[in-house]
């Protein structure tokens, strides 16, 4: 089972993951607009950890099943 | 042929089908579109469309995930889909993130982060609390032994793993197996 991942926040309209930002330590707040640096398209940033949250369930359930399998297939080595 | 372009339509239609969503207050997986006909959704002749330009987009948005399901009468919106919508919309009124200075880069999350709803982390604090109280008893190594793999058992069992779900790999762990 992988312990971590990392997931990349990317622009709705061209999945870039690059933004233009006021600086670089700028910490984004809910209700924010971010401007992507490649398209030029505003994205609504809460939309934007909707859909990574999405992903990181859906890797996390991944994951928890292939541990389950493993765990399984232990149990019924150790009670056959 | 309409005279907007590609994405102008694409816009249009995830716009749509977002504002139709949540005018009745549910989640995106409860509602289905129709787009077989012109008269299945007024918005296309309302917004000087044709069929062949809504299946068009259409299909682009299926490629790019905006929207999943069966072409062209049992369409839903995704998340991504429904994320560009709301961008849409907000960016008629709302200004982004932009400062007299430019800096180009990746986004970090630097808070905690809640994924999922309903997880089962008190599961998991509940056995934590119960393994470590286990170890600490008054009791013979064997008999805190035999106490865990009776835990263990009534985890494994089928009708209780489905309630422990994902978190069971982690429960397992606590137990030592």
């Amino acid at each position: 089972m992988e312990e971590m991942t990392t997931l990349e926040l990317r622009c709705l309209f061209c999945k870039s993951t690059e933004f233009i930002l006021p600086d670089e330590d700028y910490i984004l707040e809910s209700g924010d607009q971010v401007v992507c640096a490649n398209c030029g398209n505003s994205n609504d940033y809460d939309s934007l950890m909707r859909v990574a949250n999405e992903k990181a369930e859906k890797w996390i359930e991944e994951q928890a099943k292939k541990e389950f399998e493993k765990i399984s297939k232990q149990f019924e080595r150790m009670f056959k | 042929m309409s005279k907007l372009n590609r994405d102008e339509i694409i816009n249009l239609l995830l716009v749509h089908m977002n504002s139709e969503i949540e005018s009745q207050g549910v989640p995106i997986k409860n509602v289905v579109f129709n787009f077989t006909t012109e008269e299945s959704e007024s918005f296309i002749a309302d917004n000087g469309l044709s069929l062949e330009d809504i299946h068009k987009a259409i299909n682009i948005c299926i490629s790019r995930g905006y929207i999943s399901g069966h072409k062209y009468n049992w369409l839903s919106l995704t998340t991504e889909g429904q994320g560009r919508a709301i961008s849409i919309e907000q960016a008629e009124f709302k200004k982004p993130v932009l400062g007299s200075t430019v800096h180009i880069g990746t986004l970090n999350n630097h808070g905690a982060t809640q994924i999922g709803d309903g997880n089962t982390f008190n599961f998991e604090a509940v056995f934590n609390e119960i393994v470590n109280r286990l170890d600490s008893a008054e009791a013979s190594v064997e008999e805190i032994k035999e106490a865990k793999s009776l835990l263990g058992k009534f985890i494994e069992h089928p009708v209780t793993n489905t309630v422990f779900g994902a978190s069971l790999g982690i429960l397992f762990k606590q137990l030592g197996m």
